[in-house]
């Protein structure tokens, strides 16, 4: 089962596709948060999501915003996408009948 | 300000692989981030992936039982080694004033201070270089950690009463710090192969050496760190059989 952050990495280099590299996920994952994302976090989680299987990273072209430097291209795997998806199934199927905007706390 | 954290930034990448180096860097280069806040994100990353390094046992094993011990070891050795040294340095100076039948009756002669002097030097070389090479085998990207912990050991814990001279220190600290680059990046030529087995034998070997720090009547903890000696034949003998053993497993798959 996949974490929380795995989860997102996951899905925001699912949607980014071929775009999809360190820099353009941190931004989408922040955008959809709202909140900081540490690029610690984001490269120790990678880097688990590649010895699991679910995503596979190369080493991309440089470019000069970034000053000459490459990117490390990611690319979701048919196993990450299967895990992604039941992920998503089981918050789903969990959140089924409640509706978080009328429980109090 | 901006200039320094820049430069720690730089200094603090230079611990993560290269790929990784180039790539954090860039997406921070791309994202604008730049100063105190490029010197955090990059720590962060350096601090897990540090803690994730320290999860192997290996690190440990090079940081407790190799780097602690062997330069303690080392450090008293190079002590009593110049106890010796300057015996003979001594009787050089004043060759002229002394008996020469005084010398040969207590066998404190030119030559055997030469012969003496040349195999302990050449002993000594051969365990700090073995001992770094295993320090540097079982660290990898710890080496900073237990490597500096081995050179700062080295230089300061032999200061006793009689601290060996830097002179001394130093011809042990260049060919540990040579055996810890062999054991980061290691040679598959035969010739430094055969050397680094032919020391690690010398090594293992030195108990007969008088000048070696040899703890008899001590404590048996500081007996223990004797047993460092043979730590570089048993790293040799047991990564030469796990290789073999790998493979003729290869070998047996094929088939």
């Amino acid at each position: 089962m996949l974490g929380e952050f795995e989860y997102l990495l996951l899905t925001a280099a699912a949607r980014l596709g071929e775009d999809a590299y360190g820099a353009s996920i941190r931004e989408a994952i922040e955008e959809a948060t709202g909140r900081r994302c540490s690029i610690g976090a984001l490269y120790t989680t990678l880097d688990r999501l590649e010895a699991k299987g679910f995503v596979k990273t190369h080493m991309g072209d440089a470019t000069p915003q970034r000053g000459g430097r490459a990117r490390r291209m990611v690319r979701v795997t048919p196993k990450g996408v299967q895990e992604a998806a039941a992920f998503y199934k089981a918050v789903e199927r969990v959140s089924r009948g409640v509706a978080w905007q009328a429980v109090k706390p | 300000m901006m200039g320094i954290c820049r430069r720690l930034t730089a200094l603090l990448s230079r611990t993560l692989e290269a790929s990784e180096r180039e790539a954090v860097l860039g997406d921070l280069a791309e994202s604008g981030t730049t100063g105190a806040q490029a010197l955090h994100d990059v720590l962060g990353l350096v601090v897990r992936r540090q803690v994730a390094l320290w999860k192997d046992w290996r690190c440990w094993l090079a940081l407790i039982a190799v780097s602690g011990p062997a330069a303690t070891m080392l450090a008293l050795s190079s002590v009593r080694l110049w106890g010796s040294y300057d015996l003979y340095f001594w009787i050089a100076r004043n060759y002229a004033d002394i008996d020469p039948s005084v010398l040969q009756e207590t066998h404190l002669t030119l030559a055997s201070g030469i012969l003496l002097m040349a195999r302990g030097s050449i002993v000594m070389a051969c365990l700090a270089w073995t001992t770094g090479f295993v320090v540097g085998a079982l660290s990898r990207r710890t080496i900073w950690v237990s490597g500096g912990l081995f050179c700062t050991l080295l230089l300061y814990g032999g200061v006793q009463s009689v601290p060996a001279p830097r002179i001394l220190l130093a011809l042990i600290l260049i060919p540990a710090l040579a055996g810890m680059y062999l054991g980061l990046y290691p040679s598959q030529r035969p010739v430094i192969r055969g050397l680094l087995w032919a020391a690690a034998i010398v090594t293992a070997l030195a108990g007969h050496q008088t000048w070696l720090w040899w703890p008899t009547r001590s404590l048996w903890r500081l007996q223990m760190l004797t047993l460092v000696r043979y730590w570089p034949l048993l790293y040799l003998a047991t990564t030469a059989s796990w290789q073999h053993w790998r493979s003729s497993l290869v070998k047996e798959n094929h088939l």
